[in-house]
């Protein structure tokens, strides 16, 4: 289980352009990335080398910003490798809130994350089905 | 018909005077007998019922505002048995309290016959067709105009607002020859005619009443443009009595003030001393013939002028000119009054949402909206879309049930929206109702 920064974004143009140049200019690297929206807001979900400091930081600034718990999932990178774990999940009732990838493969597996309601419960059923978790 | 009421609405300035004086000795002496938390008022401003001889010696007596009635809520203010009361108003208030009105048979005749002076005033007579598009219910409006036209003699159409293809079926197949609703809405079944391709040569319209909301001289002329009519102003708050307190005259120059009834007062904004005719200050009024609730010298917080100077149509009342703003923040939304601190209240029932707030009036298509900035705090935020769509949604329904106005919640960054020291300014009136 690994920690996502979840970020606030007022509906404004070039919000997002502000807050990723505010992490670069602190040497931060992206893992991942994803930005939900609705009409008047969004939320950017990132995963970083250091949430907790990437977090304290972007809060200094005015950011509305919080940890949330995510599982980061190595799944081989062929088809149907996202659907056996969805399927463990069905099988056990573990509901999933939103998915999104890494930005890069390794070796053949992609990175995902997975957001649950419990995430304890959903890491073990992974790591007994034999998956590796960050 | 030309007057409704000819020997009052023409009375010699003298007889006036000398009316509205033996009428406020009586309406003291009541206040001064019956109602306990004015006594104490007048006690306190050292003033005996005794004193008060003509109405020039009103200036002697102390003010009341909102603030006595939200005090006194609900009926400590009201100088009759609770049994002798006949009706209930009520308005909105500065806090969650909303500020209840009563009146006995006596005050709803006289309310109602001011309410016809009105109609007539602006033209119209026993043989209209009159249809009443304000809100029915506890806001005056509606039942002040249906009322008035009743006791007019005229046909009334109570379609009260809302419904507006049905509202212009109505106007259309009924043959209405006047219609009373807020300016605003005057002008949204305007453009929804427009949108439908209704030409307005179906109407048989030849006037409009409309008060309730500040509108500027160029909203008159847009109405009276696009509804081919002419478009009169009435005024008149539910502390008072409702609508039918003022109300414009065929020479549509100023309000014509039934101060047989209600008397006008201009007061300094900070000194509180009464102003001479032609200079601008608050409205306050003075109820002289009214059992329940005569009010007496009742800061309105309009802002407005007034001239004794004779009136073409005959009429020696005097006129109230349309207000320029408000001494408080208070805004008018579709005929509704808020406050900012109603809205400040609701937010601060919802755990975890910032006192920091912006509220944004707007109009499109002649339609009023409220949008309600709110800082997110990081107590409400979490990284899933529901979460703060959840608070924005208690927010509304709770907006809705305790102010009656649905509005638009955005968040927006924390620290963005000014800050409450001092006076903060907490509305933007992109409207620009005020000329
Ligand atoms: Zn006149």
């Amino acid at each position: 289980m690994i920690k996502q920064v979840s970020i606030f974004l007022e509906n404004r143009a070039g919000r997002v352009a502000e807050i990723t140049e505010m992490l670069a200019g602190m040497g931060i690297n992206l893992d991942a990335i994803s930005i939900a929206d609705t009409e008047s807001y969004g939320i950017l979900r990132i995963i970083v080398e250091n949430p907790e400091q990437t977090c304290d930081f972007l809060r200094k600034r005015g950011v509305t910003a919080t940890l949330t718990d995510v599982l980061d999932v190595n799944v081989r990178h062929e088809p149907g490798g996202l659907a056996r774990i969805l399927k463990i999940f069905a099988d056990n009732s573990i509901t999933i809130e939103y998915i999104y990838t890494s930005m890069s493969t390794k070796d053949g597996y992609a990175s995902i994350i997975i957001r649950v309601e419990h995430p304890e419960e959903a890491e073990e059923l992974l790591r007994a089905a034999g998956y590796t978790l960050g | 018909m030309k007057y409704y009421n000819e020997a009052i609405e023409t009375m010699p300035r003298d007889a006036m005077r000398a009316l509205q004086s033996e009428r406020l000795r009586n309406t003291v002496e009541r206040m001064y007998a019956y109602v306990a938390p004015y006594r104490r008022l007048m006690d306190e401003a050292g003033v005996k019922p005794s004193d008060i001889r003509t109405i020039d010696d009103i200036t002697k007596l102390p003010f009341l505002s909102s603030e006595n009635l939200r005090e006194n809520y609900p009926l400590g203010m009201i100088a009759v048995p609770r049994e002798k009361t006949t009706r209930i108003h009520a308005s909105s208030g500065t806090t969650g309290k909303p500020k209840v009105v009563a009146y006995t048979q006596h005050d709803v005749d006289v309310w109602s016959e001011c309410v016809a002076r009105c109609i007539v005033s602006a033209g119209a007579g026993e043989n209209d067709v009159i249809q009443v598009a304000y809100g029915y219910g506890l806001f005056t409006g509606g039942l002040g105009l249906h009322y008035g036209a009743e006791n007019l003699g005229a046909t009334v159409i109570p379609t009260s607002s809302g419904n507006t293809l049905r509202q212009i079926e109505m106007m259309i197949d009924l043959g209405s020859t006047y219609l009373c609703c807020t300016p605003s809405y005057a002008l949204y079944i305007a453009d929804t005619m427009e949108k439908n391709n209704i030409p307005v040569e179906l109407l048989s319209l030849k006037g409009g009443i409309f008060g309730a909301e500040p509108w500027t001289e160029e909203m008159r002329r847009e109405i009276e443009k696009c509804l081919n009519i002419k478009a009169y102003d009435i005024y008149g708050i539910a502390e008072i009595t409702g609508p039918g307190v003022a109300c414009d005259c065929e020479c549509q120059n100023g309000m014509h003030v039934n101060e047989d009834n209600f008397y006008i007062e201009i007061i300094d904004l900070v000194t509180g001393e009464p102003l001479p005719d032609g200079e601008r200050g608050e409205v306050v009024f003075s109820c002289i013939n009214k059992e329940a609730l005569p009010l007496l010298r009742y800061r309105t917080h309009d802002i407005s002028y007034i001239t004794r100077e004779k009136c073409e149509c005959g009429r020696t009342l005097v006129r109230l000119m349309k207000p320029s703003g408000r001494t408080d923040d208070m805004i008018i939304v579709r005929g509704i009054n808020v406050f900012p601190s109603q809205i400040e209240s609701v937010l601060l029932s919802v755990k975890g949402v910032s006192p920091h707030y912006l509220i944004i009036v707007d109009r499109h298509d002649n339609h009023d909206t409220i949008e309600v900035k709110v800082e997110v705090s990081p107590e409400i935020f979490s990284d899933k879309i529901r979460g703060l769509q959840s608070y924005a949604e208690e927010i509304q329904r709770k907006m809705d049930s305790v102010l009656q106005i649905s509005a638009k919640i955005t968040f927006v960054e924390p620290g963005t929206l000014p800050r409450s020291e001092g006076k903060a300014k907490r509305v933007i009136d992109n409207r620009k109702l005020y000329t």
